[in-house]
């Protein structure tokens, strides 16, 4: 199974951002809204294919929802960040792409 | 090639000692019963891509193929059905319930756009702009069901009970916090509350069916004298049918407040504007219109399949306080345990005043004191299970 990326965005994500990411990487992603039986609801952006390729959109739009403050946490295998910052973003993209190596 | 016998075709109940599902008379699998592999996934089905968005929604959860959960709770399922024709619920079909086992308990109802990549039953098209899938873990069913059957209904030692419950759960490594637990949290005191509570409203309320071979068989299983065991499973079976259309009913309740418009959900959200809390705020209302939705799929089945209707009074208020009993434990959480706790308990409220408001249309008060009194002897004693089920679920 492919390593996933799950981004927890913000409540006030707007969805019209993944269309430029579409758009330039050929594919799409699924945003999901859940809410759980506590009452707590999340928002996530679910992105499934990782390849070598397809990593510079993805960083560039994780990039994007840092800028726009629409993130809120990023997990990647074992690498989980709340709040992730730019630097944190290298720390990702270096991880991804070693997977995609492999 | 043997001719089943129709009454073969359904799984039996799970009774209080059955964990797993029995299939048959015999207790074994039979392949006329089932002409498909016991194991076929959702990718069998066309529903691959079910399995790909749990998986990465929550790693580490187990599927469980759609033909063992139709095993474990195919007669909800179709009683589930039954409720949504009946209310003219059969247009909202774009969405997918799956059963799943994982840490920690829980349900979640979650919207994803629909697109061509992803289909129904045998590769149908979802209709609408909107998909929905309906998560249910079976651990949350048999933590609401097993707990309100063994503490609350039992009339013979239901800590015990409960305790040996807990065992044959595979829990047996989890007994020394759970000994603790029982001990200091949940004393005899505070199960005996609320058996009492439940005792006298099963009396309260029994005039409703007036005298019928269920309320028989519960006044034996809370009485010390004793039941058979088919009375005991049948009684569990309405803790775990009424569980589970409460919480499936709610989960469908999302997906039915965003694509919803018929004339029967524009009269729940009048209901939700009555009984939520002045103040509440745009997440609170739509939880309690899904809540309201699974009372409406538990009364719906209270009255089709005469379920003595002490259970859908007391089992959705039992598991919202057990849940709320859970709450601290909550990682992945964007609002604090505190928030989450009280948003729980002024659901619990909304509740009790859902079925005063229902008395009046059916001119029955003793539904709105019943409910009222199952808040106030509830409350305490699921607070401490539920502290249990999540020390359970984290170790």
């Amino acid at each position: 199974m492919p390593e996933v990326l799950k981004i927890g965005v913000a409540a006030e994500y707007d969805p019209a951002l993944q269309k430029a990411y579409e758009e330039r990487a050929g594919e799409e992603f699924t945003y999901i809204k859940s809410a759980g039986i506590t009452g707590e609801t999340a928002a996530w952006v679910v992105i499934a294919t990782l390849g070598v390729q397809a990593l510079p959109p993805i960083v560039d739009f994780v990039k994007l929802l840092i800028e726009r403050h629409q993130i809120k946490s990023l997990q990647f295998g074992d690498l989980k960040i709340e709040n992730p910052s730019r630097e944190d973003v290298a720390l990702f993209e270096e991880q991804a792409r070693r997977k995609a190596l492999k | 090639m043997t001719v089943a016998d129709p009454e073969d075709e359904l799984p039996a109940p799970r009774g209080p000692n059955e964990i797993r599902v029995t299939l048959g008379k015999s207790g074994e699998i039979d392949p006329n019963v089932f002409r498909e592999a016991i194991t076929r996934n959702f990718d069998g089905y066309g529903l691959a891509w079910v399995e790909k968005l749990i998986g990465a929604m929550m790693p580490g959860t187990i599927v469980v193929p759609p033909l063992i959960a139709s095993g474990y709770y195919g007669k909800y399922f179709q009683e589930f059905d039954h409720w949504r024709a009946a209310r003219r619920f059969m247009e909202l079909r774009s969405f997918q319930g799956v059963l799943v086992v994982g840490k920690p308990a829980l349900a979640s109802a979650w919207k994803l756009p629909n697109k061509d990549a992803i289909s129904g039953w045998y590769g149908k098209k979802y209709q609408g702009n909107l998909v929905s899938i309906l998560c249910i873990d079976d651990g949350l069913i048999r933590w609401i069901a097993g707990s309100f059957f063994h503490l609350i209904v039992r009339g013979v030692d239901p800590l015990g009970s409960f305790r040996t419950w807990l065992i044959g759960d595979d829990n047996a490594h989890d007994l020394p916090s759970i000994e603790g637990a029982l001990g200091n949290g949940v004393s005899d005191e505070l199960v005996g509350r609320s058996r009492r509570t439940f005792r006298e409203e099963v009396r309260a309320l029994e005039f409703y069916f007036g005298p019928a071979e269920a309320t028989a068989a519960l006044a034996n299983v809370i009485s010390p004298t004793g039941a058979t065991h088919r009375e005991l499973d049948w009684i569990w079976s309405y803790c775990e049918s009424m569980t589970l259309h409460f919480l499936q009913g709610h989960e469908f309740g999302h997906y039915a407040f965003a694509e919803g418009t018929s004339v029967y959900l524009k009269e729940v959200r009048e209901l939700v504007a009555i009984v939520t809390p002045p103040g509440g705020d745009g997440a609170l209302r739509e939880e309690v219109f899904c809540d309201i939705l699974g009372l409406e799929n538990c009364c719906f089945q209270m009255e089709f399949f005469k379920v003595p209707p002490v259970f859908a009074v007391f089992v959705p208020i039992w598991g919202l306080s057990l849940i709320r009993g859970t709450a601290s434990s909550r990682c992945e959480s964007s609002t604090s345990p505190a928030h989450l706790e009280e948003s729980l308990l002024a659901r619990m409220r909304a509740i009790a005043l859902y079925w005063r408001h229902r008395n009046k249309l059916l001119q029955l008060p003793a539904f709105g004191d019943a409910a009222h009194n199952a808040l106030h002897g509830l409350d305490r004693l699921g607070l401490a299970v539920g502290e249990i089920a999540a020390r359970i679920d984290k170790d």
